[in-house]
């Protein structure tokens, strides 16, 4: 029978029941596959939990440095980080005092001796390479780093202290170290100041043999190349360079819009000659200052190596026969210099040094056999799921916040006096660590540790400086030395009035403003409440806040100097908070949530007995990283 | 509801859930895959890679619509994502007359051969043939699923049509003479 049809028709009747039986092997290839993905699964939660915790303590610190440049905090427990910082700062300081004292002709001397002596160097030291053992050849590589590297640099530093030889090492090291510590994401400022005299540092770079510019332009492949700058880059620097090759291309990028007539290949070729350099000035800096410099500078190490030996296993599958020697060398770095801590590298190690010959093909194995190992742990744990289950309930999350500090009503807790006067409250910052539990599916309990620092200004004080110590019993005030005759008004006292009661008072008034700082240790108890929980989830939070005082300053400030005048005797060393807020998480990856969360903190109990009817609050728009286990 | 149960179980992690939905569903879905894909092998890679993206992603599941439909939508997308990753959407529109009907035989016209003939479409004609006649799909969200402008859709799928429609009455007139 002939019919004219529509097509669309014919398709969608003919196909209206359609089903097809795939084949047997496609339930098998997914059934191999979802097992594969189980033990995946399995492996990945011990490298995350680790890096999970130094991926969230990195960004807090981050944060805060971003928001306070010079303030070095002393309370992290990364002394790592404290030491590059100050390895920056000196290099910073460095290049500030350097620009004027160059003069083009000694600088070039300068240069080409220097770039003399480092080749002089790696000659020694290459050929030492090739003499010793291999597992000797890094003790004495480090040795010979330190003595060959010395020199040079120290000559260099008494005949010219001010040479553009060092002025570059300096500034190389800092393009190298941020760049290591992914500084130079978060804190771009350091890489314009690198950046601020390429044209002068490239006069000088340029006077070098093109030879060299070659060699280190490709600074993608820096393990292959034999020739001698690279030699030092790869022996001395080793545990620089996979970083530097990580982060290069961040660091181009950052570099190349400010250096417009800098080509890459030059930036590159920096960047190179600070590997060299970083490692050469880093031993100068411990010459200069003591010991301690070094150590923590092989701290430097410790941790850059841990990050490779992480690296290792996760890059398993792919052969970097290269790198993989490179990351070996570094782990006998580490049973060098500290055999205490990191016992879990040092197992690797202690492997590899047997037969240190065949490092690469012994790397591989030993690695699976600790997977393996891994693997049958986690099976055992995983019997039963509801051993999981409880795992998953903890949570680790670093947070920053801009902090807004209010008062609801007028007043004033450092004198009635000054209730009237307008207040101007900085924006501060808090920061800290949180932790998690979750009671039920919806209902989980926060504590954590945070650091807060608040402060305002009472504007338009007025003050005078009396002949006699000033009874202060008024104020809520305990005056320093240096405040005992200051006379703080409200308004300004009239001449007439303040000479017929008191000649004392004969002085000039100003106008200043007071400002007073308070910081705690807060440590929140919070519940929160998960009102939509999906990738993307909204908590409501209520709870409470015990913050210990921990700074109490009161200062006058005019025409831009500040002097405290002393502390506030109203504030109570422990008062509590209640808060309110709102939690926004977004899971981008498996167990990370990215959070915000804005907070209304209402003060209570701050100050005991006269608080000037001042009721502070604030407001924090906590943001940060959290990770579940 | 059994299959509920098998969602919640799968959502668990439990393999022979897995299983079980994996036997419930494939032979709709294989049949999806083979329409939207090139040829049979194609097709059960489709319908691997498919059923791996819905097992991961089961949990996201809210029971709300039927799951055949959830699931359908799932290896569809998977499929178009095949597709987008190979870069197949950027052929020129071209503007070509509908043509609606067909002569045909029916009982000469085998669900085989139609499939064959699906398969032999050009990527993005096949794909918004099927989305647009097979499975509903308005010209308008096959524009944000394919990333293609409404235009193109519908000229895509009139040169579809008429391909069809020309392989239909060649074969026709290949294995039937004609009695006209």
């Amino acid at each position: 029978m002939k019919e004219n049809k529509n097509i669309e028709r014919l398709f969608q009747e003919k196909f209206k029941d359609f089903e097809a039986t795939p084949p047997e092997a496609a339930w098998n290839n997914i059934a191999s596959r979802l097992q594969e993905k189980k033990k995946k699964r399995r492996v990945i939660p011990f490298w995350f939990k680790a890096s999970g915790i130094a991926a969230s303590l990195l960004l807090g610190f981050f944060l805060y440095q971003n928001f306070q440049q010079n303030g070095i905090l002393k309370t992290t427990k990364n002394p790592v980080v404290i030491e590059e910082k100050n390895l920056n700062n000196k290099a910073n300081e460095n290049n500030t005092i350097n620009p004027q004292k160059i003069e083009s002709n000694e600088v070039v001397v300068e240069t080409s001796k220097e770039v003399k002596n480092l080749e002089e160097s790696t000659e020694n030291k290459s050929a030492l390479n090739e003499n010793i053992k291999k597992g000797d050849v890094i003790v004495n590589s480090s040795i010979n780093k330190a003595k060959n590297s010395n020199d040079p640099i120290i000559k260099a530093n008494t005949l010219n202290k001010e040479s553009i030889g060092i002025k570059k090492s300096n500034q190389s090291e800092v393009v190298v170290s941020s760049s290591s510590t992914g500084k130079n994401l978060v804190n771009p400022k350091l890489n314009e100041i690198t950046n601020e005299k390429p044209t002068k540092e490239d006069l000088v770079l340029s006077n070098k043999t093109e030879e060299s510019i070659v060699d280190q332009n490709n600074k993608t492949k820096p393990y292959q190349k034999t020739t001698n700058q690279n030699e030092i880059i790869v022996n001395k620097a080793n545990v620089m360079d996979k970083e530097v090759v990580v982060l290069n291309t961040i660091t181009n990028d950052k570099v190349s819009p400010q250096n417009l007539d800098v080509s890459k290949e030059e930036v590159n070729k920096k960047n190179n000659e600070g590997v060299v350099v970083a490692e050469n000035s880093s031993k100068t800096n411990s010459s200069n200052i003591d010991k301690t410099t070094i150590v923590e500078a092989k701290t430097i190490t410790e941790e850059g190596a841990i990050n490779k030996s992480n690296l290792i296993t996760k890059e398993k599958g792919i052969n970097f026969p290269n790198s993989i020697t490179k990351e070996a060398k570094e782990q006998n770095a580490i049973t060098e210099t500290d055999k205490n801590q990191y016992k879990y590298s040092k197992s690797i190690t202690n492997g590899l040094l047997k037969d240190s010959a065949n490092v690469i093909t012994e790397v591989e194995p030993e690695v699976n056999a600790l997977e393996q190992l891994l693997k049958e742990k986690e099976e055992g744990r995983n019997a039963d799921e509801k051993e999981k289950e409880k795992r998953s309930k903890w949570a680790v999350s670093s947070n920053a916040a801009p902090v807004y500090f209010n008062s609801i009503s007028q007043g004033s807790p450092i004198d009635d006096q000054f209730a009237e006067n307008a207040k101007s409250y900085a924006t501060s910052l808090s920061y800290g660590l949180g932790l998690e539990y979750s009671l039920t599916k919806k209902l989980s309990i926060r504590s954590g540790i945070n650091s807060i620092a608040v402060n305002y200004d009472t504007n338009e004080v007025y003050y005078t400086n009396s002949l006699a110590r000033v009874n202060s019993e008024t104020m809520n005030v305990s005056r320093n030395q240096n405040a005992e005759n200051l006379v703080l008004n409200n308004r300004r006292s009239t001449l007439v009035e303040s000479l017929s009661f008191d000649v004392e008072n004969f002085t000039t008034e100003n106008v200043a403003s007071l400002n007073q700082k308070m910081g705690y240790v807060e440590v929140p108890l919070e519940l929160s409440y998960k009102i939509i929980d999906n990738k993307f989830g909204i908590d409501f939070i209520g709870g409470m806040s015990t913050l210990f005082l921990n700074k109490n300053e009161i200062a006058l400030v005019s025409n831009g100097s500040e002097m405290v005048i002393g502390e506030a005797n109203n504030l109570n060393s422990i008062h509590f908070s209640s808060n309110v807020g709102l939690g926004f998480k977004y899971s981008f990856w498996k167990s990370f949530n990215a959070n915000f969360q804005p907070m209304f903190k209402y003060q209570i109990n701050t100050f005991n007995e006269d608080s000037g009817n001042f009721k502070p609050f604030i407001i924090g728009l906590y943001s940060g990283i959290s990770f579940n286990f | 509801m059994i299959l509920d149960t098998l969602i919640d179980e799968c959502k668990k992690g439990n393999t022979k859930a897995y299983e079980q939905i994996y036997r419930q569903l494939s032979p709709k879905l294989f049949a999806v895959c083979l329409k939207y894909s090139r040829s049979y092998e194609e097709a059960q890679d489709n319908l691997q890679d498919g059923f791996l993206l819905l097992f991961d992603k089961i949990h996201q599941f809210q029971f709300k619509g039927s799951f055949e439909g959830w699931a359908k939508r799932v290896v569809i997308n998977n499929t178009l994502q095949q597709y987008r990753n190979k870069g197949v959407f950027e052929m020129v529109s071209e503007n070509l007359p509908d043509v609606s009907e067909v002569e045909i035989e029916e009982e000469n016209v085998s669900l085989e051969f139609l499939t064959k003939i699906i398969q032999e479409l050009p990527d993005r004609y096949r794909l918004v043939f099927n989305l647009y006649v097979m499975d509903g799909y308005s010209h308008k969200e096959i524009a944000e699923m394919l990333d293609i402008n409404i235009g193109t859709s519908k000229s895509n799928l009139a040169r579809a049509k008429t391909i069809l429609k020309n392989k239909i009455e060649a074969n026709a007139s290949v294995s039937v003479p004609k009695i006209k």
